[in-house]
């Protein structure tokens, strides 16, 4: 098919949070979402709050059985403004008994084909408080898939029971999960279980667990979260390729580990995209307190090297509320500067999703990918995804179309 | 009629309303970006949109589309994720739908004519994942063949009889085009004609055609040896004549594929091209011989071994070239008739050489023209031949074009006069089913008259003549033994049927020698050239028992313009007749004191 369909990027504004969904420019159209935080306001008809449910549901296709969809759903870690909103708007449970099939569109719970989950993640974080209720649903979704798999001895493993370990998990207990493990470091393109000549990914976090009980405790603390690196393309072959990484909420220690692993060979943190880590944190890139020392803190220079690996013309972008003066964190002003600084370098360009288009009125900001890094898409072009027509609607349709006359069958009878 | 912009207008208008229905109240429909609608730019495409199915199972991704003459032509659809393409019916090679070719609609409906397609293409989607339509791939299979031929095949013009069983027949090969016919003789005699003799066609190669019970499926298409050797079984008697028709000697074959659909016969060809084996000197060998001597492998197993062994197979599309679909497509009954009916046109000016034409259009098997004349440049404006043929015989020149227009058929011509003729060879017209006599020539028509009435001549001669500026016309066929034409004239060849008059009756002259000529268009020209053509016709068809007498007369505007006046007798037998523009048909009556037929 000759139709040009390109490959996107979509932060969509759920303030200090993290939604964002890659949609790939394959036949399939491939979608990945990486975390969710739909809040209550956002729900809410009467509240003015962005409606990202909708927004996120307008762009999703519709699987066999109609129901809404996303190939893969990674969780970069448990973290409440990461997951929010998932039970309720995604469906958890085996995939033959998801209940919405005779409601309407738009209260079918969507359905997630693949999950991308970190054992690790959910460990550390669970060691320091307890999880919300959505990591928590989320977390036994993972088990019920991961033991799925192991039932099915990980073969024909149908979609909404597939999920990728992202990491090994400590004590041997990820061992016999080969056929569903990614390992730190290894490049994977597989979604949903297939192939996909558009997408490679590079496992860069969570870390593994130390052996050193102190340096465990500042991983942990450093909200451990996966990181990918995904290199994404508009065509099979010899089309734009584009990196994105992202790191969810991980801190400056995690990030000065990846700048000395890497140091010397740094492609593996080039980006075109960067998400900044938790929403623009000032502790991202140092040990610091940005309302204690403002300026005055230091910025870690191995973390910033992590982070500076970009691109020419790439983009940062902050998934956060509206970024101010002051002594906030996340998000933090001085870590936009910082992040400003490295854009600079690269003629690139800053975001920050709670200030786009307006503060007053914050709308997705979707990326296009483009010749020379990434291309804004305004808000006036993207419009939701068609209703499904039934033979309902289409017979209903056909009537009408009988009864006005509107076209003649066979009506061509004279010949020249 | 309405300006560009109008148009233009009226078209953003109607994409508006769609918008407004489909997609902004009903949600099923989302516009495509504008390089999505015109990304296929052979289409034309100029918006778009997309929706999205559930006809049985799986959802169906579709883009609607609308072209620039929107909303007076019918939007497409295109299925956004076919399945690999032939698996359905209906779906062109791009995944546009191809719905209802006939379907008019109403330009000021275009909500209810996107809705009927809509519907249209649900059932059509609904039905192809059902297989419920598989058998429209057998009655429109000379499309799908089409859109399966090999690449750089070239298309073969096929003059085969439309029809079983399986047979032998021949094959010629050319550049562009190659030619099937029933035999060799049949094939290198159409080419000739068809060239115009302006090259040796050289011979024709042994072929065949296999008729099949019916027209394969897709997935049945010849793809490899053993495919052509299992399509071949299936027709009855089809390995016989494959065999009959392969020879060692050839390194491949072509042959046709025939079968009645349910909307009538198609057809389509195949080519087999042997691999070439090369043996361990590096020679190229033809492995189907291997154990005979050459010339001496039995045929029933040089087939076998041809169909069972590597090779190539191309399909190439077949379009029909015999006369029983040139003329009438298999369904004009009166072809059968006219194909055996030999016609002689004497005169083959402004009326005869049309008349003549016609003739042929129409099926006639074999046109004889005369006429001594050679064409003038006065001529051309109202002669369907033009300037290449100034200054050559008229007869001559005709024959040769009708002979390269319609090769199946024969056409001869003699450049002399019909006096000429009779007293040469009479036999070439007393053998004629039919004479059309187109001369306006009182001295031919008076002499063919007097020649029908006394010899062993034609059922039906028709003569047919103008009156002054094309102002009325007349075609009378005159049967055998019924009053003859000299009936309703005088001696001198003055006619008692004249539907006008002129106050000059004297015919305009070029300034020449007796070179007088009437001015008039081909318009009108046109009306008595179909009069006469028609009642030749109905003459050959047996619908003429009586002589009869065809009038045209033009209408009065013509008359006036050009001075004239109706003939008062003729008017006064019908008032009605004054306004004129009408055929009207009479009895040719006879005449008590005809010197000739009384």
């Amino acid at each position: 098919m000759s139709r040009e369909r390109k490959t996107t990027v979509t932060f969509f504004p759920v303030d200090n949070g993290d939604m964002t969904l890659i949609a790939l420019a394959d036949g399939s159209e491939t979608k990945v979402l990486i975390d969710c935080n739909i809040r209550e306001a956002a729900d809410d008809p009467e509240d003015d709050t962005r409606d990202v449910a909708r927004d996120l549901r307008d762009r999703l296709k519709r699987d066999e059985n109609g129901r809404p969809c996303v190939d893969a759903f990674l969780l970069s870690h448990s973290d409440q403004d990461h997951c929010r909103g998932i039970t309720k708007h995604f469906y958890l449970g085996p995939p033959n008994e998801y209940p919405d099939d005779k409601k309407q569109d738009s209260e079918k719970r969507i359905f997630i084909r693949e999950i991308w989950s970190s054992p690790m993640v959910f460990r550390r974080a669970s060691k320091l408080n307890p999880l919300c209720d959505d990591a928590v649903a989320f977390n036994a979704e993972a088990k019920r898939r991961v033991a799925a798999n192991r039932k099915k001895k990980f073969s024909a493993v149908p979609e909404g029971d597939r999920i990728l370990v992202l990491g090994e998990d400590e004590n041997g207990k990820t061992d016999d999960l080969t056929a569903i493990l990614v390992k730190l470091d290894q490049v994977f393109t597989k979604i949903n279980g297939s192939q996909n000549d558009l997408f490679r990914a590079r496992l860069l976090g969570p870390l593994p667990k130390s052996e050193k009980k102190e340096d465990e405790e500042v991983l942990g603390k450093n909200y451990s979260s996966v990181i990918l690196n995904m290199e994404l393309a508009d065509s099979g072959s010899g089309g734009i390729r584009r990196s994105f990484l992202t790191g969810g909420d991980a801190e400056v220690a995690i990030w000065e580990r990846l700048w000395e692993k890497y140091k010397k060979s740094p492609s593996a943190l080039e980006y075109d995209m960067l998400q900044a880590p938790h929403h623009c944190s000032w502790h991202s890139l140092s040990y610091d307190s940005w309302s204690e020392k403002r300026e005055k803190g230091i910025v870690s220079k191995s973390a910033k090297s992590a982070l500076s690996q970009i691109l020419r013309r790439g983009a940062i972008v902050s998934s956060s509320c509206p970024i101010k003066d002051d002594d906030s964190d996340p998000p933090c002003y001085g870590a936009k500067l910082e992040y400003e600084a490295i854009v600079k370098g690269a003629k690139g360009k800053f975001y920050c999703t709670g200030e786009y288009p307006k503060v007053a009125s914050p709308a997705p900001l979707e990326f296009l990918m483009a010749e020379e890094g990434w291309e804004e898409r305004s808000e006036g072009t993207i419009s939701k995804a068609p209703a499904i027509l039934t033979a309902g609607i289409v017979d209903a349709m056909g009537a009408r179309a009988a009864e006005a006359a509107a076209v003649k069958k066979e009506g061509n009878t004279r010949y020249a | 009629m309405p300006d560009a912009a109008a148009l233009a207008g009226r078209r953003e208008h109607a994409i508006s309303e769609v918008e407004r229905v489909l997609c902004t109240e009903g949600g099923f429909l989302r516009r495509l970006p504008n390089a999505d609608a015109e990304a296929m730019p052979r289409r034309g495409f100029v918006a778009g949109w997309e929706l999205s199915f559930r006809p049985v199972e799986r959802i169906r991704r579709l883009n609607l589309y609308v072209d620039s003459s929107f909303p007076f032509s019918v939007p497409r659809l295109l299925l956004v994720d076919p399945p690999p393409f032939l698996t359905w019916p209906h779906i062109e090679e791009d995944g546009v739908l191809c719905l209802d070719p006939r379907l008019t609609v109403d330009p000021s409906q275009p909500v209810g004519v996107v809705q009927y397609l809509l519907k249209s293409a649900h059932d059509l989607l609904v039905d192809s994942e059902l297989r419920k339509n598989q058998d429209d791939f057998r009655a429109e299979f000379q499309s799908y063949w089409y859109w399966k031929r090999s690449e750089g095949t070239v298309p073969v013009y096929s003059l085969l009889e439309p029809h079983g069983p399986s047979r032998k027949a021949s094959l010629w090969r050319g550049q562009g085009v190659w030619v099937a016919g029933e035999n060799e003789g049949a094939v290198l005699r159409w080419l000739r004609n068809w060239t115009g003799n302006q090259k040796e066609p050289g011979a024709a190669e042994a072929s065949c055609i296999l008729w099949l019970e019916r027209p394969p499926l897709p997935a049945e298409y010849s793809e490899r040896p053993t495919d052509v050797w299992k399509l071949a079984r299936s027709a009855a008697g089809g390995t016989e004549v494959l065999s009959e028709v392969v020879s060692e000697d050839r390194d491949s074959f072509a042959f046709i594929l025939g079968a009645t659909s349910a909307n009538g016969p198609c057809f389509g060809a195949v080519k087999l091209s042997s691999a070439v084996v090369r043996n361990v000197m590096g020679r190229d060998v033809n492995s189907t011989g291997k154990g005979f001597r050459r010339g001496h492998v039995p045929r029933p197993l040089l087939a076998q071994r041809m169909f069972n062994a590597p090779g190539q197979v191309s399909r190439s599309e077949v379009q029909r070239a015999d006369p029983s679909w040139i003329h009438g497509r298999d369904r004009d009954p009166r072809y059968e008739t006219l194909r055996t009916c030999r016609v002689a046109v004497v005169g083959c000016g402004a009326i005869g050489a049309p008349v003549a034409i016609q003739l042929a259009m129409a099926g006639v098997g074999a046109v004889l023209m005369i006429d001594p004349e050679v064409l003038k440049w006065s001529n051309v404006g109202r002669h369907p031949l033009g300037a290449g043929s100034v200054d050559k015989s008229k007869s001559s020149e005709l024959a040769k074009k009708l002979t390269s227009d319609f090769p199946h058929a024969v056409f001869e011509s003699r450049w002399q006069s019909l006096g000429e003729t009779l007293f040469k060879e009479p036999q070439i017209l007393q053998e004629r089913d039919l004479i059309v006599c187109a001369t306006g020539i009182w001295g031919v028509e008076s002499a063919m008259n007097a020649w029908q009435m006394s010899e062993n001549v034609p059922r039906h001669i028709v003569y047919s003549w103008m009156e002054p500026h094309a102002c009325a016309g007349h075609a009378v066929g005159i049967t055998k033994g019924g009053p003859c034409l000299q009936c309703h004239f005088s001696a001198v060849g003055d006619s008692d049927t004249k539907v006008t008059d002129w106050p000059e009756a004297a015919p305009t002259s070029e300034p020449a020698c007796g070179a007088i000529y009437q001015p008039y268009g081909p318009v009108e020209l046109s009306w008595i050239t179909a009069l006469a053509a028609g009642l030749a016709l109905d003459c050959l068809l047996g619908k003429i028992p009586k002589s009869t007498h065809r009038i045209w007369a033009g209408p009065r505007a013509l008359l006036d313009a050009a001075g004239g006046y109706w003939n008062r007798d003729w008017v006064a037998a019908r008032r009605e007749r004054e306004m004129g523009g009408f055929q009207e048909e009479l009895p040719w009556a006879g005449n008590a004191t005809c010197p000739i037929c009384s």
